[in-house]
């Protein structure tokens, strides 16, 4: 849905007021002397001539200059202080309240808005709109005055012109009219451009960062990615020269147009004004009043037109914005509260389907399956079988194309989003901490709502305890320097033991993890499966790994194959069907029992 | 940190050097922004000598033919010089391009050139920072030529040419006027009266452009910090990976909360210095004002005593308004240019950064017959006080297959970094063929090793750039690697095959690959590179059983009469391996093949139950 340009204009002021109720003033106060400096600046040079033609006495011309220099000092003052002290709020209404209203859609609307790639795209766009000063909301703010102020300038000097040398007016205005129809083609070339030339930009913002990024630095000196990477650089500055010079070309003919313009201004005008002087029509007063108005009205044009341009341009970036905030989500839907499920909970699927937006097929087809109240079931299956997909299902992060989800038999559609997510604990196999405090980590609130004896009971379960006590500021201690100096960072198999401490701090109903054991040493990960059977006492949960070995902990073994479950049961009832899973249980097994066959022999 | 004071002679110093830089990117530039400030100082002037002309043309009742000649010369030069303009904005355009992209690369380079170690220690990556912010901070260094310098050039060259107008302002004329007023205004040195005026006026300046500057740095250090939490910020809101944990834990009130915060302690400090600012320059605009007042009131007498004419008049006043604003302008760009040059030499900095690795001038290694020998070594992280290695005595010879196994940060990945060279042994040496490592070409360090480590990188560029690491890859030979990895009918399906981009990052669309997948890429990236030494760090972590399986069968095909290394958590890959090596707490506890390790009661036998007993379970 598109919205006007005046729509536009209103919603970033409203807010911008909103925030900062005195803008109003600023921009009131700009406005106006905005368009009383130039006329001063004029009106001086003929008061001067004035003056002279007519012999004021030197008393008087005296007092008027030092007016007139008071009164535009005053008048500069003020226009430099408004114009700085609404830039400034412009700055921050982009950068604190339309930033933070995006981020606020960005972590509450429905993560398959996020995960798409067509929304992506969307996304992208909006961060442009309040990514920086020279584009979208912010350009908005700083252009609307200024349409408005080169707009009654032209008017005023437009009225000047009429009433003393209306002819010289048609032209100018008949010449406005080739002008703007010839600087349009480049305009419009550059908006198709635009695309072209953030894509560009983008592409050489990525490639430095990679090459600064020390993360990267091993892969990059020991596969000598130098050589690419500077090869690189080279093609991205040539393509983007490329971009530039057909852009600047058309820029260039509209400039050339300009000038004559000027030149065509100049000679009639001249012609116009030195036969009226001559002939005694104007006095020379007036014609060097003239002639300082035939300038400004150029000055007034030059401005609107590339006011209204980037108007336009802001307009489009700001219709983007919109968009993407705008896309329906459950957020906030009201729903049935999740107060009165008893524990442990079931799980039920019904003829769910998924597939995902940019795939042909679906992933899962039909699955029914139901976990009993208290059961900790298996997930097993290749890559892209679909596990991690029935898991994101069962989060309410997606929504099945066809088929219910049930928890205690009630459709999870009918509960509240933010209520159903509260029953779920997750541990992800890509988790990773936000660079805040690992206090903010574990209890994911604000730090006044802490609970700290269940908060250092998880550090404690998850086996953190001593590393937590370790360190100077303890569990205020910042993960990654980004917000503090004193951050620490931490290796692959702590993090995966503070994800597992938050997920103990939530203590919820239904607990999932998803490859809990990956970056762990033997000896760790035998600890974390004695554990497991302890930290799932009460829970229902769903187990997924690609350890076979894990899954001797679970009461039933779900396995899966594109998209379908091809076999369940307990592990020994799947050992004894000599299936699938018989098969890669064995793959993993071989490898441990012919050393132990070697031993007996 | 604060403003250096740079004194003018070390400005100019640093200023020529930036120029030498810049030229070095593109003299075409260098050339076309100078002629630009030429060009653009003199316009105005045109425009005021012939004013003055076509006034007292009108004034002395001259025929209109007569001064229309003023008026055609007028427009004619206006018009070549403003095309010139037109084209030379066009070409600074173009050649600007370059410059800013060359900056970046400059950076890149030297990051590529230093030492893994030095990369890595935060004190670097902070200059990294400032030197980023130092090339683009401010408009980078377009707007150091095109703002700063141009600024100041312009200002001379319209210093001058006002200079040059101005002349007749001062000549004494002749008239009958002998009151003491006009002989006053007559004389030469009534120019006292106007240089009293600029004198004010630059002194004011010269105040205001003081005090804005300690204010910018301070601010610039303050952004800088801004910048890096903004972009944090953004990153997280942006990248729907974390949009996943961030809904399930409910960490959207946290997480805006410290947005909020972060928001509003920046705004404070900049709402005060945008007002700072604006007293600021009202100071400066009153310096402007009492000049022009005191130049309204001298020429304006002058004409009322008949010294000048109404067309000098307007000249006059005219150019004395673009000299006031030419010196103040010089005041301006002159401290932006020490800003400037502050900000310029954290990038300079960081260029100058040396690499304290060594090579040696061995160029030729036996490839067949590699041995490998850690002699006595220990091994301390930078600004760490426990040794990370200690004592490290261990020999692998050609082709054999070592597994390195222990607890987490037991050493393991250390050891392979100091082996590659990404970081220099405390004390000890590394030996190959029993010359140390040390005294190798760099050409040869290059092309020992091919490894994954656990954190390996991947880059949403195509796959057969990937796997080739560089952009003229062999197709063939990439696609054999594929095959050896299992990855390649998965590639074969893919919409461009083996040129498919992988990640969503670029511009056009990448493709998503599984954790699994990249691991499998990167393992052919590694066998892509061919080296004699294979080092492969937790290669099957991410993988399915099946595809786990796969790589174990073909290890031996994957490595062939190669030396590997293999560091893993599957206790069960150590099968493969000729030798294992236990690591504890930094150093070898256990040595020897997986058959008598098992049968020790020491930590091998200990890990390897631990896993095994979920197997063996019947």
């Amino acid at each position: 849905m598109k919205h006007s340009l005046i729509s536009n204009i209103n919603y970033v002021y409203k807010e911008s007021i909103k925030k900062y109720p005195r803008v109003k003033w600023f921009l009131l106060i700009n406005f106006f002397t905005e368009i009383l400096v130039p006329l001063s600046a004029i009106f001086t040079t003929t008061l001067l001539v004035y003056s002279f033609t007519h012999d004021v006495d030197i008393p008087i011309y005296i007092v008027l200059i030092l007016g007139l220099s008071v009164l535009t000092y005053v008048l500069e003052s003020l226009r430099f202080w408004s114009y700085l002290r609404y830039s400034f709020e412009n700055t921050f209404t982009r950068n604190s309240t339309f930033l933070i209203r995006l981020a606020e859609h960005q972590v509450t609307t429905d993560y398959i808005n996020i995960e798409a790639s067509d929304r992506r795209k969307v996304i992208t766009k909006a961060f442009e709109a309040i990514e920086t000063t020279y584009r979208g909301i912010e350009m908005l703010l700083k252009q609307t005055p200024l349409v408005c102020i080169n707009l009654v300038g032209l008017l005023i000097f437009s009225v000047l012109l009429a009433i003393y040398v209306p002819f010289i007016l048609l032209i100018l205005v008949v010449m406005t009219l080739i002008n703007y129809f010839l600087t349009k083609r480049a305009n419009n070339y550059l908006a198709n451009m635009k695309s072209r030339l953030n894509d560009e930009f983008y592409e050489m913002y990525y490639l430095s960062k990679d090459s600064t990024n020390p993360n990267y630095g091993k892969d990059i000196r020991l596969y000598g990615l130098q050589k690419w990477f500077d090869e690189l650089f080279v093609k991205l500055t040539k393509n983007r020269r490329n971009v530039v010079k057909k852009i600047e070309k058309r820029f260039m003919s509209a400039n050339v147009s300009n000038t004559i313009f000027l030149f065509v201004r100049d000679l009639i005008g001249y012609s116009v004004l030195l036969g009226l002087v001559i002939n005694q029509k104007i006095d020379l007063t007036t014609f060097i009043f003239l002639t300082g108005i035939i300038a400004g009205f150029s000055m007034w044009l030059n401005g609107f037109t590339s006011s209204f341009n980037y108007l336009r341009s802001s307009n489009v970036c700001v219709n983007d914005y919109r968009k993407c905030i705008s896309v329906d989500s459950e957020y906030n839907k009201e729903g049935t509260s999740t107060k009165y499920l008893t524990y442990p909970l079931t799980v039920e699927f019904k003829n769910v389907t998924f597939s995902y937006p940019e795939s042909a097929q679906p992933t899962i087809e039909n699955l029914s399956f139901t976990i009993q109240s208290g059961e900790k079931i298996a997930l097993v299956g290749d890559n892209g079988a679909g596990k991690t997909t029935i898991i994101k299902l069962l989060c309410g992060l997606y929504k099945p194309e066809a088929g219910t989800i049930h928890i205690n038999g009630v459709d999870i559609n009918k509960f509240n989003i933010q209520d159903y997510m509260s029953l779920l604990s997750v541990v992800f196999q890509d988790s990773e901490p936000l660079s805040l405090t690992i206090e903010n980590i574990i209890s994911c609130c604000k730090p006044e709502d802490v609970d700290y004896d269940k908060m250092w009971k998880s550090i404690t379960e998850a086996g953190l305890k001593d590393k937590v006590m370790s360190l100077e500021l303890k569990e205020k201690t910042f993960i990654t320097q980004m917000f503090d100096e004193s951050g620490v960072r931490l290796s692959g198999g702590e993090i995966q033991k503070l994800m597992l401490a938050r997920s103990l701090y939530k203590n919820a109903k239904l607990l999932i993890l998803d490859e809990p054991t990956a970056a762990l040493d033997p000896i760790a990960e035998e600890q974390l499966y004695i554990k497991y059977k302890q930290l799932v006492k009460d829970c229902t949960s769903i187990f997924i790994s690609h350890r076979l070995s894990s899954t001797k902990f679970c009461d039933r073994i779900l396995f899966l194959d594109k998209g379908k479950i091809t076999e369940q049961g307990t592990h020994q009832e799947l050992m004894r069907s000599n299936k699938q899973y018989y098969e890669i249980f064995n793959l993993q097994a071989k490898y441990y029992k012919e050393g132990d066959e070697c031993e007996k022999n | 940190m604060s403003v250096k004071k740079i004194s003018l002679k070390e400005n100019i110093k640093k200023t020529i050097h930036v120029i030498k830089v810049i030229s070095g990117v593109s003299k075409k530039y260098i050339f076309v922004f100078i002629f630009q400030s030429i060009l653009s100082s003199l316009f105005p002037y045109i425009a005021i000598f012939f004013t003055y002309l076509i006034i007292d043309g009108v004034v002395n009742t001259l025929p209109k033919a007569d001064i229309m000649i003023y008026v055609y010369w007028l427009i004619a030069i206006s018009l070549f010089i403003g095309i010139v303009r037109n084209m030379l904005s066009y070409l600074n355009q173009v050649y600007s391009v370059e410059l800013n992209y060359n900056l970046d690369s400059k950076i890149a380079s030297k990051t590529f050139e230093l030492d893994y170690a030095i990369v890595e220690d935060n004190n670097t990556m902070k200059l990294l920072e400032m030197a980023e912010e130092g090339c683009h901070g401010n408009g980078g260094l377009k707007a150091y030529c095109e703002y700063v310098l141009s600024g100041i050039l312009t200002s001379i060259f319209s210093i001058i040419y006002g200079g040059v107008l101005l002349v007749g302002l001062f000549l004494v004329k002749d008239t009958n006027d002998t009151s003491f007023m006009a002989r006053i205004l007559n004389s030469p040195f009534s120019i006292v009266i106007l240089l009293i005026g600029l004198i004010i006026s630059f002194l004011v300046s010269r105040y205001v452009m003081k005090k804005n500057n300690e204010k910018s740095f301070e601010v610039m250090m303050f952004n800088i910090d801004g910048n890096r939490k903004y972009a944090y910020f953004n990153q997280i809101c942006n990248n729907y990976k974390f949009g996943k944990d961030i809904r399930l834990f409910h960490m959207q009130d946290m997480f805006l909360n410290r947005m909020k915060e972060f928001r509003e302690n920046v705004e404070i400090p900049w709402r005060e210095y945008s007002i700072y600012n604006t007293k600021m320059m009202a100071i400066s605009i009153l310096g402007n004002k009492a000049l022009s007042f005191i130049a309204y009131i001298y020429v304006g007498l002058k004409a009322m005593y008949g010294l000048i004419s109404v067309g000098n008049v307007v000249a006059y006043v005219a150019s004395i308004a673009l000299v006031s604003q030419a010196v103040n302008m010089i005041m301006e760009r002159y401290s932006k240019l020490h800003l400037f040059n502050n900000y310029l030499d954290h990038y300079f900095t960081y260029l100058n950064l040396k690499s304290k690795k060594e090579y040696g001038t061995v160029d030729t290694i036996d490839l067949e017959n590699l041995s490998i020998t850690f002699k006595n070594i220990s091994f301390k992280y930078p600004n760490q006080k426990e040794y990370a290695l200690k004592h490290i005595n261990l020999e692998i010879k050609s082709g054999a297959k070592l597994a390195i196994v222990g607890l987490n940060g037991a050493g393991k990945t250390t050891l392979i970094k100091l082996l590659c060279r990404l970081y220099e042994p405390s004390e000890g040496e590394i030996l190959l063929n029993d010359i140390s490592l040390k005294s190798y070409t760099k050409d040869v360090c290059d092309n020992l090793f091919s490894v994954v480590f656990q954190d390996f990188k991947l880059f949403s560029y195509s796959i057969k750039d990937n796997v080739s690491s560089g952009l003229d890859g062999d197709s063939d030979k990439v696609i054999e690697t594929l095959k050896k990895t299992g990855l390649y009918e998965r590639v074969h399906n893919m919409p461009k095959q083996i040129d498919t981009v992988i990640y969503q990052r670029s511009k056009e669309n990448g493709v998503e690959i599984s954790g699994g997948e990249a691991q499998k890429l990167a393992i052919s990236r590694a066998l892509y590179k061919d080296s004699p030494i294979v080092i492969l760090d937790e290669p099957t972590a991410a993988l399915d059983p099946k595809s786990e399986s796969e790589i174990y069968e073909h290890f031996s095909a994957l490595v062939d009469k190669k030396t590997a290394i293999f560091i893993s958590h599957r206790m069960s890959s150590c099968k493969f391996c000729d030798e294992i090596i236990v690591i504890d707490n930094g150093e070898i506890v256990e040595q020897g093949h997986h058959n008598i390790l098992v049968k020790d009661a020491g930590l091998y036998s200990q890990m390897w139950s631990a896993q095994a007993k979920y197997y063996l379970e019947s």
